[in-house]
């Protein structure tokens, strides 16, 4: 080997050293850059010259730990910024139903206080259609949260579907042996980047198999590339919900998997759980927040006598239905659904799934409904049937656990509503969705529009005998019965009533009878002081010392424009526990409890992850990253290692020619 | 750990940004003067806020109700005041009637006063206040509260008497029915009222005739029963107006106890929303400091190369 061959070999070996310091130099600041180490070698034989090795420089386990900490950090931080929008809109004080509540209570005070005055009468009423603008405002805002939502997810699969074509053509292009050795270096840290990318919109899992390939399997074990072929994500609205997202993922083999539930990390599943965890639930209690309020002040205006001495109307709009939908999926050709409260105060906020099953030893078909929040299921087994219900009940269908099966048409009743499904045939498997709160406070309106209509006043009014010896009087006189059949509303109610209080009977018991003007409607009741007694939709009671031979008289409230009986009801309905066991404004500042809390906790979990990250990303970047100081010693020792070896050659020269110099 | 030349410079971009985005912070807390700016801050004290601020809201809607309240006690001390004078003027001249050596003509005068008086009088047991509400009519307000019935003022309302809600606990009373304080009955006079009673007298006034001894008796029984009638009228204006007096003292006394509860609550709030000024002051004097650090130390970094030293 002559010293011309080793030179040339040399400076040959040191030039590709200086080239990677210098793509080093130049990719210092290049994403997921992975820098080249030049190691040398002796050849294999004595004096045969160096040998040069490129290696790039990257840790598999590092990159993998990278990407599973990304996907972790993109779902925090997602879900982080969606609460944060939510807590915004939730959380402003212009937003706040509780000071609308407080200013509505504040003129129904106003109207109690001085029940004639038509300004106060007008300001109630014009907080009443704040109060309910304000409830549709919020829903709106949240409702276009779901429309952001979509938008959103379809941009995400947008990008899952660009990145993972990239990733199956990088593939092909490393597959190919064109890309032998390091011209296929930067292939191998674009796909590694476009993989980091990926990972960044959803939870993945990355297989390398013998020849290079990247397989990337999302959710649990779904294949989104493999090989050289890519598959499709897509997003289509619910089956049961339009407005849950459904994830479609399409392979090679052309069929369409729903991942909805199986997509586990990335941006994608920030947003779907922030959809479905937090959205969802914040508009179904705004709304059952908005539908308790609407019936029980409805009930209450029914109570009362307005200024015109006509009963209350309602002051809302009936809120006495939420929706049910019927699964695009289902096997029957025609279904229908529609609901109804017979109990708002037991209304929860959640959704229900109810689920067809087969058909019972006796050939009824039977069902299952699960309360989607917290997975209680009822069962049509555990459910008491109206027809075996005991003799007297009178309350039907109007009570919790009973159901019905009458032909096409299933009813049940669970927490507060009675749902109603009417369907073309009975299939195991086809679904509905009950949604009795869901998008309700959207659709609160006021719908009184005089101020004379406020029903400040109780409808009937009572007086105590003149010659009365006893010093008992009656209290809590309250109308029980609302409906429009009621006797109250209907004008079918006895009216004026004289009781009487006589006996005593046999057991030494006083006894009380009610005398309309045409005879008796109720005789020879044993009454004991205090107790309740209920006659034509409205109950009173009689407290104090009665005497035989005392009467007391009730009689309708003509002309009672100076009451406020009916008005000190409503105002105390402020504090009565009226929404699953708490006020209007403790159910409303729960719910903001729970929507601060999550998102401080998403904020919490963002911060943690986002270190996480931090430190697989240094851990990686301190094996494959560039160090400028670094390179320039290289710089220099190769650059050395250079001019020595062109020494080489210029020292060949020089032998040789002193050799021909010699031969002159 | 091999340090590279890029993790220098995103250390240093990172720690630049986070202390950028806690001078941010103080910055807004301190322009807001709030120490929460978001649910998220802290949940427990977001809720609390709102449950103060809905608390406080109560109390002045108390209050309100309160000031409505004693205008409508204080238009009907009016009213009762006025009847007193008028029942004191009634008291005198029964008095003056038992007078033998008046003659029938200033027993006319006195007729003629007594008719102007029952007419005063109609209109203050018809009182209204400013919105015409009639006072004294129960619960039905939109009518007179007495009418003339075939010579005679019969009351026309009911019993009811309103009552407003100005404390958490206490309903006070508002109104007096007629018939609870006009119309009079005691063992030995049937229930009526001093109007029609007056009424009576200025008939016997013209009827009777002053030197027919008989008739003079009747006078002299008839005009002590009446002189018994004003009394009693006298006796429950004075017993109402201080009932009125009584649930004025005790309004004042729930509207200064609703004053401290709201003092309270408005203090609390404060200390849960309002910003430490003090704290937030000194917190960005640090944050500006560890800014600056950070500005400082990048500057140092970014100067060093190797490559400096090698030309």
């Amino acid at each position: 080997m002559s010293l011309l061959t080793l030179g040339s070999n040399a400076l040959n070996a040191n030039q590709r050293a200086l080239a990677n310091v210098g793509s080093n130099i130049a990719n210092v600041n290049s994403e997921g850059y992975s820098r080249k180490v030049t190691s040398m070698s002796e050849q294999g034989t004595a004096l045969s010259g160096v040998k040069v090795d490129v290696k790039r420089m990257t840790s598999n386990f590092m990159v993998t730990q990278l990407w599973k900490d990304q996907s972790a950090l993109s779902m925090d931080q997602a879900m982080a910024d969606k609460i944060g929008d939510l807590d915004m809109i939730m959380g402003s004080s212009s937003n706040n139903i509780s000071t609308r509540i407080d200013d509505f209570f504040k003129a129904a005070n106003m109207v109690s206080s001085d029940p004639m005055s038509v300004s106060s009468r007008q300001l109630f009423l014009s907080q009443s259609v704040n109060m309910a603008e304000k409830f549709n405002n919020i829903d709106d805002q949240i409702s276009n949260q779901n429309e952001v939502v979509f938008s959103e997810i379809k941009n995400v699969m947008h990008g899952i579907n660009e990145l993972a074509n990239g990733i199956a053509h990088l593939n092909a292009q490393i597959a190919s042996p064109k890309s032998e050795g390091q011209s296929g270096f930067e292939a191998l840290d674009e796909r590694d980047r476009l993989v980091q990318e990926l990972s960044s919109l959803i939870g993945i899992n990355v297989v390398t198999n013998a020849k290079g390939d990247y397989s990337v399997f999302v959710g649990q074990g779904q294949p989104l590339v493999i090989g050289f072929s890519a598959g499709t994500m897509s997003v289509q609205h619910g089956s049961e919900d339009p407005n849950k997202p459904k994830i479609l993922l399409e392979s090679g083999n052309n069929f369409r998997v729903d991942i909805t539930d199986k997509v586990n990390g990335g941006q994608l599943s920030g947003i779907l759980e922030y959809r479905n965890n937090i959205l969802a639930p914040a508009r179904n209690q705004m709304g059952r927040l908005a539908t308790v309020f609407a019936n029980t002040m409805n009930d209450q205006q029914r109570s009362g006598l307005d200024l015109n001495g006509q009963m209350g109307m309602d002051l809302f709009n009936k809120m006495n239905s939420g929706s049910v939908k019927i699964s695009t999926e289902n096997s029957a050709t025609s279904s229908s659904g529609a609901m109804s409260f017979y109990d708002v105060s037991k209304l929860t906020a959640s959704d229900y799934s109810m689920r067809m099953g087969s058909f019972d030893g006796m050939g009824n078909p039977t069902f299952e409904v699960t309360r989607n929040y917290d997975g209680k299921v009822f069962k049509s087994s555990t459910m008491t049937s109206v027809s075996s219900l005991p003799p007297g009940d009178t309350k039907g269908l109007s009570q919790d656990n009973v159901f019905d099966v009458t032909g096409d048409t299933i009813k049940f009743s669970i927490d507060g509503f009675t749902a109603s499904v009417k369907t073309s045939t009975y299939i195991k498997g086809d679904r509905f969705l009950l949604q009795p709160t869901s998008g309700a406070a959207g659709l609160i309106k006021s719908t009184l529009s005089r101020p004379d209509q406020i029903a400040a006043a109780s409808p009937l009014r009572t007086s105590e005998g003149s010659s009365n010896t006893g010093s008992a009087k009656i209290s809590s006189i309250k109308v029980n019965n609302t409906a429009d059949s009621s006797p109250l509303r209907s004008g079918t109610a006895t009216l004026p009533v004289q009781i009487v209080v006589h006996g005593p009977n046999a057991f030494g018991d006083d006894l009380i009878t009610l005398n309309g003007p045409l005879g008796p409607i109720m005789s020879n009741v044993i009454y004991v002081e205090g107790d309740v007694v209920s006659v034509d939709g409205y109950e009173f009671t009689i407290d104090g010392d009665i005497v035989i031979g005392d009467v007391y008289d009730i009689v309708k409230n003509v002309d009672g424009k100076s009451d406020n009986k009916n008005a000190l009801m409503m105002i105390d309905l402020q504090i009565e526990k009226t929404a699953d066991g708490k006020s209007y404004q403790d159910a409303y500042t729960t719910t903001l409890a729970w929507v601060g809390t999550s998102a401080q906790e998403s904020q919490l979990n963002h911060r943690t992850s986002k270190a996480t990250l931090s430190t697989s990303k240094s851990s990686l970047e301190s094996v494959r990253g560039v160090n400028l100081d670094e390179e320039a010693a290289l710089l220099v020792k190769f650059q050395h290692a250079y001019s020595a070896a062109a020494q080489l050659i210029s020292a060949q020269q020089a032998i040789f020619n002193s050799l021909l110099s010699a031969m002159r | 750990m091999r340090i590279t030349t890029n993790q220098m410079y995103t250390t240093a971009n990172a720690h630049m940004l986070q202390n950028q985005k806690n001078l941010a912070a103080v910055q807004v807390q301190l322009t807001s003067g709030k120490k929460l700016q978001s649910l998220a801050d802290d949940p427990v004290a977001g809720n609390k806020i709102i449950t103060l601020q809905r608390e406080i809201e109560r109390y002045t809607v108390m209050n309100m109700s309160i000031d409505t309240a004693n205008t409508q006690l204080n238009s009907e001390e009016e009213a009762l005041s006025s009847l007193t004078n008028l029942t004191d003027r009634l008291q005198e001249i029964s008095i003056s009637l038992g007078n033998v050596t008046f003659s029938d003509s200033v027993h006319e005068d006195f007729a003629i006063e007594m008719t102007e008086l029952v007419d005063m009088g109609q209109s203050l047991f018809n009182y209204q206040d400013t919105k015409g509400e009639y006072l004294f009519a129960g619960a039905q307000g939109g009518k007179p509260a007495y009418e003339l019935e075939a010579g005679r003022w019969v009351f026309k309302g009911d019993g009811e008497n309103r009552h407003v809600k100005v404390s958490t606990t206490f309903n006070v009373q508002v109104s007096d029915s007629g018939q609870d304080i006009f119309e009079i009955e005691s063992p030995l006079i049937p229930r009526d009222n001093i109007l029609n009673q007056t009424l009576d007298m200025i008939n016997d006034i013209r009827a009777l005739d002053m030197s027919i001894p008989a008739d003079a008796a009747t006078f002299e029984v008839r005009r002590e029963a009446y002189m018994g009638k004003v009394s009693n009228m006298q006796d429950s204006m004075r017993h109402s107006i201080s009932n009125l007096g009584a649930r004025m003292v005790n309004l004042d006394a729930v509207k200064e106890s609703n004053a401290n509860f709201k003092m309270n609550l408005s203090k609390a709030l404060s200390d849960v929303q309002d910003l430490d000024y003090a704290k937030a002051s000194s917190d960005l004097a640090k944050t500006q400091t560890a800014l600056e650090a950070s500005y400082a130390s990048f500057a140092k970094i970014q100067g060093m190369s190797l490559f400096n030293y090698i030309k």
